[in-house]
């Protein structure tokens, strides 16, 4: 092979080793850290010197080069970015538009430069615009170099239009290396890089698409019509360019035919003038002689009748010439015609011999003379020879003339003196009919071939066949130039119309889709620019608002159910505070907020018989509706087993052995229940896998009750609980939660946890346990802040005030028990070591409501009242209550006396009450069980 | 509770020592509704009072109430608690307290 093929497969080889070298750089090296800027341009640099090479390299023939010089900005431009495929191209175009100074071909500089500053265009455009500035894969990569290359090619027609043989030529010459070049080159470039990033070389299947599949049918059916018109085109350029080598030979040949025949004519006219001359002088007695003096065979002397009177062959004498058709038509020359030539022929009495004749008028009638091939050919050949010099057809087509020796006597100047016999194309062709276009292989290639028989010589025409075809190649190139053309500029346009009308607003209704399939059922579908779209944009829209409308009515069903429940549910456990208005001696709080609408957490509280307080906080596993009826039925279950005074150990056993039945969800619920002896002091408790509770001493700290817990409840039947004991004294409180409250997550996913619950406890004394626990309610809202509360909350304090210091129950109520009374009272808070300001204002308090009670409460006799004094810790002091079952009384709602008015107008109605009001802590009026009960509270 | 009653002419100064409450309150009326008549002057000498409930206000304000026909009446060493009563109800304004 050619060195220069070689040079010209390293140069289309150097941007797959730069590819290759530039990829690893930027993954491996620092080089992947720098600009992208910086990038682009040594990029760029590095592609453009490789431009240089490619194009330094090439091969020049007939001013053109044959190089891969496109590859480089191609390669840059599409596996690399845009701008450094633009900087490589331009140093390649400009270096190509130079280089003639050293060398370059001058036919093809412009559409050379051109094509290479615009390859470098047209990969960065190609990665912006239709591979979304991604690599694109290598069957695209090899399609668009390809494409290049043939835009390349078109150029060099464009830009020499005033020479398009040349560029013919040019192009037949460059198409095939060239394409195949470049192709090759970005093709292994890609293939190299792809490979590198550990990419599947392989294009899936899977990754099809709307402009896949059109351009994938585009493809099929542009092939179908590109090999349909071109074999059409191909076969009617064939013909047509036949014919026309065929008349323009034709041409030749008569032009060929016109003049041997003229000179035959002129020569045996000029012989038949000479003879006739020679018989008039000489007389026709020796016609044989005179004929081979002027080297004829026949002399004809022919009277006025047609008869041959004599003759140079005796045997012609008599014979008419009207008789046969070839010597009638000399019976023109009685009619007056002066001289009458006849093409070479065969004679009227043996068609066997050829003769040419031609005859003057005489005064006897005509006389004729004939003469045979060898005496035409001798007389005329070197004539012919002369006629015949260099004659050519078209550009390389040529015409010879044979003689009847077979031997080329006249045309082209290296085939005179050949010897037909010698040469077998012409010899093949010698043999052949006349007139008809033949193809022939000759050792100069193939020929299309013509002869005509013209006066005993052969007139040959022949035409190369790549001059006959000459313009049907370049029509074929051309055309198949366009059709790539023609394709590459539709793929791309179906790439980017379907991307802009189908892509885009299908991506846009996805994106709306995502939206609403996320739940935003308000976003609205808006792709109106294409009808299509504007309709399938109105259904989904109408589709989505349907859909609202039936979620809206569903949910506001289901809300209003849910809000049902949440009523029963939350009607279930108690929720009125103060939960027992007659009871000073314990403060109970409790709450639940619920995740959802319902819970499945519980609390409960209720004495079992006056001095015996159950207390209970549950939760059950789950939440939403199944757990709240878990909830319901495990409260149920544990309320009324705790009522048939069942030991709490057993209550829990029984209990778990009835949620086990015919529990198939599964559920369970942790549990802890205690039961406070207010007289005794003490809790009695049991626990079901649920949160240790916090309870504080009197004088101590919150600390957690630690006991080891049972398995939860509905957990497994059969399983038995521990009964459990804690002191609970006066002064001491506790508290129970579920694990909702020490396990709220804020929204960095921290749990609030145990620790930070017994460190707000201990933080401060509370007034009450509802303020402590709406405190921790606050604490957690505070620490959840906007993370979403996952599970129920649900929290039970009570607090232990104490023990009754004094009953006083009077069957008759009169006023007369007054001293009574205010002196046990009095007896019991100076053992408190109550102050005696207090003292006095609690006896006020005692003579203004017993009298109260004495003078109203029964209108029409005495009734029974009852005084209870209980000690309240914590604040510390006393609690006073008056109970009386007469006439339901609130003394509260009595307007308080105007206190300015003047001595006339005052009255003293209503001032004992306001009194008190004035002087104690806290005053509490309840009508309860048919009693009026008034609490009246005095801290010290 | 105790009354020590002083008569001097037509001024009555009464020590009351003790409660003045529903159950003693009446004797005190009764004690200044006897001696009403033709008095000028009434004083109350509550050194020795423990505390006042709203019945013995209403002995106060009807004796107040009949002195302003026809003399004076005042109260003397009233102490903190029985003081802070009558600032309550508003009686400092209507009595005269030394």
């Amino acid at each position: 092979m050619d060195i220069s093929y070689l040079k010209l497969a390293i140069a289309a080889l150097l941007p797959v080793a730069a590819a290759a070298m530039l990829y690893l750089l930027d993954k491996r090296t620092s080089f992947g850290s720098r600009s992208f800027v910086q990038k682009q341009i040594v990029i760029g640099l590095i592609f453009g010197a490789i431009a240089i090479v490619g194009n330094e390299w090439g091969i020049v023939i007939n001013g053109a080069t044959v190089n891969c010089r496109d590859a480089a900005p191609i390669t840059a431009g599409l596996l690399f970015g845009g701008p450094a495929g633009i900087i490589a191209g331009l140093i390649g175009g400009i270096e190509r538009w130079i280089c003639v100074a050293w060398g370059g071909g001058m036919f093809t500089r412009l559409a050379c430069s051109v094509s290479t500053v615009l390859a470098g265009i047209y990969a960065a455009l190609l990665r912006k615009y239709m591979f979304d500035d991604k690599k694109p894969s290598w069957a695209l990569a090899c399609a668009s170099g390809v494409v290049m290359e043939v835009f390349h090619l078109i150029m060099v027609f464009i830009t020499n239009a005033d020479e398009a043989d040349r560029a013919i030529q040019v192009v037949v010459m460059c198409s095939g290396p060239m394409i195949t070049a470049v192709g090759a080159s970005v093709l292994l470039s890609s293939v190299a890089v792809t490979f590198l990033a550990r990419e599947s070389v392989a294009i899936k299947v899977r990754d099809r698409n709307i402009t896949r599949e059109i351009q994938r049918w585009l493809l099929v059916s542009v092939l179908i019509a590109f090999a349909l018109s071109t074999s059409l085109m191909y076969v009617l350029q064939t013909n047509l360019a036949k014919n026309d080598a065929q008349r323009l030979m034709t041409q030749s040949i008569d032009d060929m035919r016109g003049e041997i025949e003229q000179a035959a004519d002129d020569d045996l006219l000029k012989i038949c003038r000479s003879v006739k001359r020679a018989v008039e002088s000489e007389g026709t007695a020796d016609l044989s002689a005179m004929a081979s003096a002027y080297g004829i065979t026949d002399i004809c002397v022919v009277d006025k009748k047609g008869i041959i009177t004599a003759s140079a062959n005796s045997k012609f004498v008599g014979f008419d010439m009207d008789s046969e058709g070839q010597s009638k038509e000399f019976m023109c020359l009685l009619d007056g015609t002066e001289e009458y030539v006849q093409k070479y022929g065969p004679v009227s009495y043996d068609a066997s011999i050829f003769r040419k004749y031609a005859g003057v008028a005489t005064d006897y009638g005509f006389l004729q003379v004939g003469y045979s091939t060898e005496e035409l050919q001798s007389n005329i050949t070197s004539q012919i020879t002369r006629m015949a010099a260099n004659r050519h057809i078209g550009q390389d087509g040529v015409l010879l003339v044979i003689d009847r020796d077979m031997k080329v006597i006249g045309g082209k100047s290296e085939y005179v003196g050949i010897e037909v016999r010698n040469t077998k194309y012409l010899e093949k062709l010698a043999n052949n009919k006349t007139g008809v276009l033949r193809k022939l292989d000759t050792n100069q290639g193939t020929v299309y071939s013509i002869f005509e028989d013209v006066e005993g010589y052969k007139v040959v025409a022949l035409m190369p066949q790549y001059e006959v075809f000459k313009n049907r190649d370049a029509v074929k190139y051309v055309n198949a130039f366009l059709e790539v053309m023609i394709f590459a500029i539709l793929f791309g346009l179906i790439y980017l119309l379907i991307k802009k009308i189908v892509i885009n607003n299908l991506k846009e209704i996805n994106r709306s889709l995502g939206e609403i399939t996320g739940g935003n059922l308000d976003v609205v579908v808006n792709v109106k620019s294409v009808e299509e779209f504007a309709s399938l944009s109105d259904d989904i829209n109408d589709t989505v608002s349907t859909l609202k409308h039936y979620i809206d009515e569903a949910k506001a069903r289901i809300d209003k159910e849910l809000e049902f429940a949440r009523e029963i549910q939350h009607s279930a456990i108690p929720s009125m505070f103060p939960a027992f208005p007659g009871r000073n001696d314990i403060d109970i709080y409790a709450s639940m907020d619920t995740a959802k609408e319902v819970g499945g957490d519980f609390y409960d509280f209720y004495f079992s018989n006056e001095n015996l307080l159950n207390i209970l906080v549950a939760d059950v596993s789950g939440k939403g509706i199944p757990a709240a009826l878990f909830m319901m039925r495990s409260k149920v279950q544990l309320k009324s087993l705790t009522d048939t005074s069942m030991s709490i150990e057993d209550v829990f056993t029984e209990s778990n052995n009835s949620l086990c039945e015919g529990n198939d969800a599964g559920m369970f619920v942790t549990a802890w229940q205690g039961q406070v002896d207010l007289e005794a002091g003490g809790i009695e408790f049991a626990n079901a896998g649920h949160n240790p509770p916090l309870i504080r001493r009197k004088d101590g700290c919150f600390e957690y009750l630690r006991s080891r817990p049972g398995l939860v409840l509905a957990g497994m039947e059969g399983v038995s609980y521990r009964k459990q004991r804690t002191e609970f004294n006066p002064g001491d409180t506790i508290f129970l939660y579920t694990d909702g409250v020490t396990e709220a997550t804020n929204s960095a996913n921290e749990l609030y946890g145990e620790e930070r619950l017994e460190k707000l406890l201990n933080s401060r004394e509370w007034s009450s346990m509802e303020e402590m626990c709406k405190a921790v309610k606050e604490d957690i809202d505070l620490f959840v802040g906007e993370a979403p509360q996952f599970d129920d909350i649900t929290m039970l304090a009570l607090k232990y005030n104490g023990s009754v210091l004094l009953e006083i129950e009077k069957e008759e109520s009169v006023i007369e028990d007054i001293p009574e009374i205010t002196e046990l009272v009095e007896e019991k808070l100076t053992e408190l070591g109550c102050p005696m300001k207090s003292v006095f204002q609690l006896n006020i308090a005692i003579d203004e409501m017993y009298s109260n009670i004495a003078k109203y409460a029964y209108p029409d006799s005495k009734g029974p009242s009852r005084v209870t004094l209980r000690e309240l810790f914590s604040p510390h002091g006393v609690e006073l209550t008056f109970e009386d079952r007469g006439v339901p009384y609130n003394p509260l709602t009595k307007e308080d006396p105007d206190t300015t008015l003047s001595v006339e107008e005052r009255s003293i109605g209503g001032l004992g009450i306001f009194m008190v009001k004035q002087s104690v802590d806290d005053m509490v009026y309840l009508y309860k069980d048919e009693k009026n009960v008034l609490r009246i509270v005095k801290y010290f | 509770m105790e009354i020590n009653k002083n008569l001097n002419g037509d001024a009555l100064e009464l020590k009351i020592i003790g409660r003045l409450d529903t159950t003693t309150a009446p004797a005190l009326e009764a004690e200044v509704k006897n001696s009403l008549e033709g008095l000028k002057s009434i004083v109350f000498d509550l050194e020795g009072l423990e505390y006042i409930s709203s019945a013995g206000l209403r002995v106060l304000l009807s004796a107040q109430k009949s002195m302003n026909k026809q003399g004076t009446m005042k109260l003397v060493n009233v102490n903190e608690v029985v003081m802070e009563v009558f600032e309550i109800t508003g009686f400092v304004d209507v009595l005269t307290i030394e």
